[in-house]
């Protein structure tokens, strides 16, 4: 997996185009990562990447960067 | 009826702690001082010495300066119209120039706007005349601009109704998962206030990791929510949270699918909560009707009864006729305290006082369970519920005919259907940016043989299910 997975999904979920995509990227810091997009985020992440998501992870995916390091945990490198 | 605390008048009835953030803690004893000076301030630049007070405006945040805003104009007998702090600037102003608010309370500041609009002499109220308090708006960004009139008895007369159902006791603390501008959220922290409770005030959303800290740190005993909270709190499967201190669920501002009733009921059973099922509008101030939780595993499709000191009745469309059968729908009327003053859309609408309406025509379209419950079927009203807040679809028409003539919209909770809009970016700007629509709660689409009445009019009903067909496909 590489980057361009992640921030597509990202980009997908949020509805934005994918040069907004980065690392520093944070909820709730704009407008278009709401809390509906946050679900929809969540599920997108699940079902691209065949996880299923701890509690905890799910609260803690504060950022793209930090989505990328949950996703390790679980054995995704991307 | 059992008695609660006026909040309006009082404070200090209640020991400890009112009011929590993740920096501050507020007592009762301090609420009620900050509050009485505020109160005196406002009252200071806001009545005139002819007695007549001007409209103020309160950007309600979920923080402790709000709180003790809005409880002070309360105090003082000054109007106040909350609104959304993510309202854009542009439809602020416009609301307060339609409104005339005169005065803006933000912190400690009482900023004036605008010269105060007194040109009718008021009379002293007569006992059975009342008079504006809030002026809350029904819809989100939107902003169809109509706000809802509730007087000082509305807000006591409901928050009494929902403490005779709900099991509210002082040793509760409840968490903001909603904002307190809306009818929902604010009855959740005037109840509390009027046992003595706990609020946590947070910006923080359900999906963070900030608010699950707050609500484990000061053992939060509740949750209240709109279905789209509990799709949420299913996501973050509640049942394995460790929430020692949890007793109820409650939820309201639209219908839950049943078979998300069923999954909350069968955690909150296996958890020893209870899972309160409820139905209101801005209109009746916040509550018209709940499921008694005994009786919710038969009623999951319906909104239950009428809160205590409350009354619904189903009359039949057209000829109004009362219905008392369970095989009819008719449009759902409801009877209490808590039915709004009316609408304000300008200045002169709330310095009129006004004889309480005790009624309202909800706009549901309901019928009657064959044990007496009420079950909602329908809407008769234009508009749609975006994630708990109301979306006008006339409004939305009209604002969106500058991008073409021919659009129309129409949909139901959690779907918004633009009908022959071109599928432009403009178009998706205006639903993304000024209606602040997920893409995944909209859809254009493109109907070249639009369905009519008899009386030529667009039959909106089965324009909506070509539409939910077609996205079905």
């Amino acid at each position: 997996m590489t980057s361009e997975v992640l921030y597509s999904v990202f980009a997908k979920a949020l509805g934005i185009p994918l040069e907004k995509v980065n690392d520093d990227l944070t909820y709730n810091t704009i407008k278009e990562w709401d809390s509906t997009a946050h679900m929809i985020l969540v599920a997108e992440i699940e079902d691209t990447f065949e996880v299923m998501l701890d509690t905890d992870d799910i609260i803690d995916m504060s950022s793209v960067g930090k989505c990328r390091e949950i996703l390790k945990k679980y054995d995704v490198e991307c | 009826m059992q008695k609660n605390a006026d909040i309006f008048n009082r404070l200090d009835y209640f020991l400890g702690p009112a009011l929590l953030t993740d920096k501050e803690s507020v007592s009762y004893a301090e609420l009620e001082q900050r509050v009485a000076e505020h109160a005196l301030e406002i009252e200071q630049q806001c009545i005139n010495e002819r007695g007549e007070p001007c409209l103020a405006a309160l950007a309600f945040e979920n923080n402790i300066e709000s709180v003790v805003n809005y409880l002070a104009a309360l105090r003082a007998q000054v109007p106040l119209l909350l609104i959304d702090p993510d309202l854009n600037i542009d439809m602020k102003k416009a609301m307060y120039e339609k409104l005339g608010v005169s005065i803006v309370l933000s912190g400690k500041a009482i900023m004036q706007i605008a010269p105060w609009p007194f040109h009718n002499t008021q009379k002293p109220i007569a006992s059975s005349k009342a008079k504006a308090a809030l002026l809350l708006s029904t819809s989100g960004s939107s902003g169809a601009p109509k706000s809802v009139m509730l007087s000082r008895d509305n807000l006591i007369s409901n928050t009494n109704s929902i403490l005779d159902y709900l099991p509210i006791e002082q040793a509760d603390c409840a968490i903001t998962t909603l904002p307190l501008h809306y009818s929902f959220g604010l009855s959740v922290l005037n109840t509390h206030l009027a046992k003595g409770a706990r609020i946590v005030l947070t910006k923080h959303p359900l999906m963070s990791k900030e608010f699950w800290q707050l609500f484990r740190e000061h053992g939060v005993t509740s949750l209240s929510g709109v279905p789209f909270h509990f799709q949420m709190l299913q996501m973050l499967r509640l049942e394995r949270m460790e929430l020692p201190q949890m007793r109820y669920l409650a939820q309201a501002g639209g219908k839950m699918s049943p078979d998300l009733v069923e999954h909350f009921e069968g955690i909150a059973k296996d958890r020893d909560w209870t899972l309160y099922v409820m139905y209101g509008q801005t209109e009746a101030t916040a509550r018209m009707a709940y499921v008694p939780p005994e009786v919710l595993s038969g009623a999951r499709d319906s909104i239950g009864k009428a809160i205590p000191g409350g009354r619904f009745e189903i009359r039949e469309i057209g000829t109004s006729e009362l219905i008392r059968s369970s095989d009819q729908a008719g449009e759902l009327w409801y009877f209490g305290n808590n039915v709004m003053l009316g609408y304000a859309k300008a200045a002169t609408d709330w310095t009129l006082e006004r004889v309480p309406q005790q009624s309202l025509a909800t706009g549901d379209i309901a019928e009657w369970t064959d044990n007496g419950l009420v079950r909602i079927t329908g809407r008769l009203s234009r508009f749609i519920k975006i994630r708990g807040k109301r979306l006008q679809l006339d409004h939305i028409e009209q604002a969106m005919q500058s991008i073409s003539k021919d659009i129309l919209c129409c949909g139901e909770d959690d779907m918004l259907y633009v009908v022959n809009a071109p599928d432009t970016e403009t178009t998706h700007q205006y639903l993304r940016e000024s209606l602040g629509l997920h893409p995944s709660l909209y859809q254009i689409t493109e109907v070249t043989e639009l369905p009519t009445l008899s009386s030529g009019k667009i039959d909106f009903q089965k324009l909506l299910t070509m539409c939910n067909k077609r996205e079905g496909e």
